[in-house]
């Protein structure tokens, strides 16, 4: 169990950001969803001890969040959202220092620091000032702070942002090598639902300060026996009018996309046998999966809803 | 309302920002994409007229932007940047763009109320844009771009900081302006939402025009990569036999583990056609059947060295 | 041996316990101010020692076996040179404190780096003591070293311990005024520049609440109990008392240090409710 909080409740005055959540982050990559001003943010704030806790409980790897707070702090690491750097320093001094403000000596900070910049993909600039810095590096010494004490738990909020597509794609592959490799847990916080799909075991939705849904990813996105995305290319009229006749049912989809229901009992060679009468290519062929997209608008439009 | 633009070229001194660029924009959706320091910004300043060109020209509708505040009334610019008049409210700040754009006072409101309702606004309109969450301000530019009804629209990052429910509505908004025969422009680094709202992009790198048009064609285009196809199916051995009987596939790939073998082919068209074909005569269950490669993502990948 | 892929590794290292992040803020921070200016300032601190050393020389040589010195009483080398000294640096001073602290919070908070600091075990305390080091290290280059220096250089010099004996209470004065000049200017100065909307914000505030006090004071010179307001003429009553000279102004001296005892607890507080992780925006 990494994180276990109970009736957990954080106000802004008689703003009430976190409302009396219970829930348990199990071990391995969790994401946090949720509109903004749900209390995603806050809610890490306040597993941080940067904001504080109104009442309820939470431990962090089994320590009470509000009595034993710097011990907390040595074994996790936090990649902010915000543009937070230490001015003046350079990176390798940055990430040094935030190695030793957490225990490291100077030497052993010094030598991860490197190793840790190494992983983030940033080389030569290392030895620049992190102010010149644009904001792809922002966001890899932001990680490489949170990653130099080897922590347990890992909180990243909104890690791609403001990244062009290769430096998304080089965040979320050092997500899930750090998950696997590193052996610790993550948190990740992101509005951007593929990516967490991609690095995600579990979602836990959060809407108006309350816990809406949490479950494993593969659970949410569960699949729907027997119903097919296809796309061909070529008489398609021809090809659904065969599928019709053969007993599926079809629907369209957005994007040349056709959703078929087939008949029970049945496999996927109706398709291809439709698809080889009309002469149409047969271009995809995947079970229909309910994309979290899907599940998000659905469980927040329904809430929404729920609240007028 | 078509954007054309002709033999364009910026530069600052000796840096370059843009290169001899050619390509016309035509109503609808168009993705514009590029890495960072690519030369997005300046294009997009040199499309709203805040820019001069150094070379060349940008026009719409037959006319010249560069200086030419009566073509702007027609385009809506939603700016990436994030700094703002933080101390008017969000109605404010709406209603006196409208009232810049030269309409009545009656009028601004009227539209400003409409732009803040589509944009899911109109509980924090009156509180301070300074108290605004990222996402909020996102949509509050968002309503002061689209409140004038433009022709034409140049979205910055228009998702950035919103929420997935904010993502999901806009994209449909976006979809919608598309078809409603707008000329939208809309740049982003995240391929899977662009993907979404268009076919149709234009990349960049260094200044200079990479790629214009559909994905597809693009991706047909780029013969230095075939085609990827994975296929899952029960019998994997059999079928990668009988594929491999035809000389337009040039590669096999095999997953042991899940059951799947991908190939590359430089004829998809001729590849697709004879699968069925094939598996139905051998007997061969296909459980899935999909192009890797076929994105936004993959073409991006392929193009951006 | 395997081979060893560039991935993530974890670390076996052992972290300190209880660690001290004060001390790391504070020799950070030191490091970050060694710049071209400081280092200019500083020289000039240098080069006034040097200066102060030759007149301490030619004094208890010179004068004082010519038997001039025995006139020129004023020339003697007594706890007035040093409180002297430090009232001379009274000016570098300001500006190595405004060098070294306009920004040292202002700066933090412009770049957010507050958020990162408090994600670390680092708390209110440490973060203040470590900032407050540094000012205090900067400042007592320019008051406390060179004075203590110069005292030490005095007893060296002379012929037998006369002067030690009468005048071994010195050093203590030196440090204990140094300290407090530090103390309540460092304190003003830490809790405007965590308030302040930036760097220069925050110098052109400590200058003001430097300059225009004593201004007041001189304008109503009429009314000494004016002169309590006045950070520089609190701090040169009490350091009267510190080296047994008379006092230059006409307020008692147990006002002037509950003023500054005042100013300091205050700065504490506000200190204590700007220096927070995040801010937070309604």
């Amino acid at each position: 169990m990494s994180v276990a909080i109970q009736d957990f409740t954080i106000k802004y005055g008689d703003l009430t950001a976190v409302d009396e959540i219970t829930a348990t982050f199990p071990s391995g990559s969790t994401g946090l969803l949720g509109p903004n001003g749900a209390g995603k943010s806050s809610l890490i704030k306040g597993l941080l001890g940067l904001v504080d806790i109104f009442s309820g409980s939470a431990s962090i790897l089994g320590r009470d969040v509000k009595l034993e707070r710097k011990a907390i702090r040595q074994i996790i690491g936090y990649m902010p959202e915000d543009d937070c750097l230490i001015p003046g320093l350079t990176g390798i001094g940055m990430v040094q220092y935030a190695g030793e403000l957490c225990g490291m000596t100077r030497e052993d900070a010094i030598q991860r620091a490197h190793e840790v910049l190494f992983l983030v993909g940033l080389g030569e600039a290392r030895y620049r000032k992190v102010e010149t810095y644009s904001s792809g590096m922002k966001q890899r010494i932001k990680l490489a702070q949170a990653l130099v004490h080897d922590p347990k738990l890992l909180f990243l909020d909104e890690p791609t942002s403001g990244m062009d597509p290769k430096g998304r794609q080089e965040m979320l592959d050092l997500i899930e090598n750090i998950s696997k490799m590193g052996k610790m847990s993550i948190v990740l916080a992101s509005h951007i639902l593929v990516d967490v799909e991609r690095t995600c075991d579990r979602v836990v939705i959060i809407h108006r300060g309350k816990m809406l849904e949490e479950g494993s990813v593969e659970d949410l996105r569960k699949s729907y026996s027997g119903v097919y995305t296809v796309r061909v290319e070529g008489d398609e009229a021809g090809f659904v009018k065969i599928l019709e006749k053969k007993g599926c049912s079809v629907t369209h989809s957005e994007k040349q996309l056709l959703d078929i229901t087939l008949p029970k009992g049945k496999e996927t060679e109706v398709v291809l046998q439709a698809a080889d009468k009309a002469g149409v290519q047969l271009r995809k062929l995947v079970t229909s999966v309910q994309t979290l997209e899907d599940v998000f608008v659905k469980l927040i439009g329904e809430d929404q809803r729920a609240h007028l | 309302m078509k954007i054309d633009v002709l033999n364009l070229s910026k530069w600052y001194g000796q840096v370059i920002g843009v290169n001899n660029l050619n390509f016309i924009i035509e109503p609808g959706v168009t993705g514009f994409l590029g890495p960072n320091g690519a030369g997005k910004t300046t294009l997009l300043r040199l499309l709203t007229g805040q820019l001069k060109p150094s070379k060349g020209q940008v026009a719409i509708d037959g006319e010249i932007v560069w200086n030419n505040h009566e073509i702007l009334r027609k385009v809506g610019y939603c700016p990436e940047m994030d700094a703002f008049w933080s101390y008017l409210t969000g109605w404010e700040f709406v209603c006196s763009t409208m009232r810049m754009h030269g309409f009545t006072n009656a009028e601004a409101e009227e539209r400003s109320q409409k732009a803040i309702g589509t944009m899911d606004m109109a509980e924090a309109q009156h509180k301070r844009i300074g108290g605004y969450s990222k996402g909020m301000r996102q949509r509050i530019k968002m309503a002061q771009a689209i409140a004038h009804d433009p022709d034409i629209l140049f979205l910055d990052e228009p998702l950035n900081g919103m929420d997935p429910l904010g993502r999901h509505t806009t994209m449909q908004l976006i979809k919608q302006l598309g078809q409603d025969g707008k000329t939208v422009v809309v740049s982003s680094h995240v391929l899977h939402e662009v993907e979404q709202m268009t076919d149709t992009i234009l990349l960049i790198n260094h200044g200079r025009l990479l790629a214009e048009g559909n994905i597809y064609e693009i991706r047909r285009l780029i013969d230095t990569h075939p085609l990827q196809v994975t296929i899952r199916c029960d019998n994997v051995n059999v079928l990668t036999a009988k594929l491999l009987e035809f000389d337009d596939v040039m590669s096999v790939q095999f997953d042991r583990e899940r059951n799947q073998l991908t190939v590359e082919t430089n004829r998809p068209d001729d590849f697709h056609l004879r699968l069925p074909k094939i598996a139905l005569d051998n007997g061969i269950q296909i459980h899935s059947l999909w192009s890797p490669d076929e994105n936004l993502e993959a073409v991006f990948d392929y193009l951006v060295r | 041996m395997p081979i060893y892929e560039e991935t993530y590794r974890s670390w076996h290292g052992q972290l300190v316990a209880v660690p001290r992040t004060w001390w790391v803020i504070a020799k950070t921070g030191v490091r970050l101010l060694w710049k071209k200016w400081m280092i200019i300032l500083l020289m000039a601190a240098f080069g006034s020692l040097i200066g102060h050393g030759i007149y301490i020389y030619f004094v208890t040589r010179g004068l004082e076996q010519t038997g001039v010195g025995q006139i020129m009483s004023e020339f003697r080398i007594n706890p007035g040179f040093f409180e002297g000294f430090i009232q001379r640096h009274w000016l570098m001073l300001i500006i190595v404190l405004l060098l070294a602290g306009a920004g040292i919070i202002a700066n933090d908070r412009k770049f957010k780096a507050l958020t990162i600091y408090f994600s670390k075990p680092v708390s209110f305390w440490d973060y203040t003591l470590g900032k407050f080091c540094v000012l205090g290290f900067y400042g007592c280059l320019v008051t406390l070293v060179p004075a203590l220096l110069l005292f030490l250089f005095r007893v060296l010099l002379a012929t037998d311990a006369s002067y030690l004996k009468q005048y071994y209470w010195i050093p203590f004065s030196i440090t204990g005024y140094s300290l407090l000049i530090i103390l309540t200017l460092g304190s003003v100065l830490l809790a405007i520049s965590a308030s302040a909307r930036g760097t220069r914000s925050a110098a052109i505030l400590f200058f003001g609440l430097l300059y225009f006090p004593d201004l007041l004071r001189q304008i109503l010179s009429r009314i000494p109990e004016v002169g309590l307001i006045a950070l520089n003429a609190d701090l040169q009553q009490v350091s009267s008392l510190l080296f047994e000279l008379e006092r230059p102004f006409r307020f008692s001296v147990v006002w002037a240090f509950v003023a500054l005892l005042l100013v300091v607890i205050l700065s504490f507080f506000l200190l204590r409710a700007k220096v927070k992780p995040t801010e937070v925006v309604r």
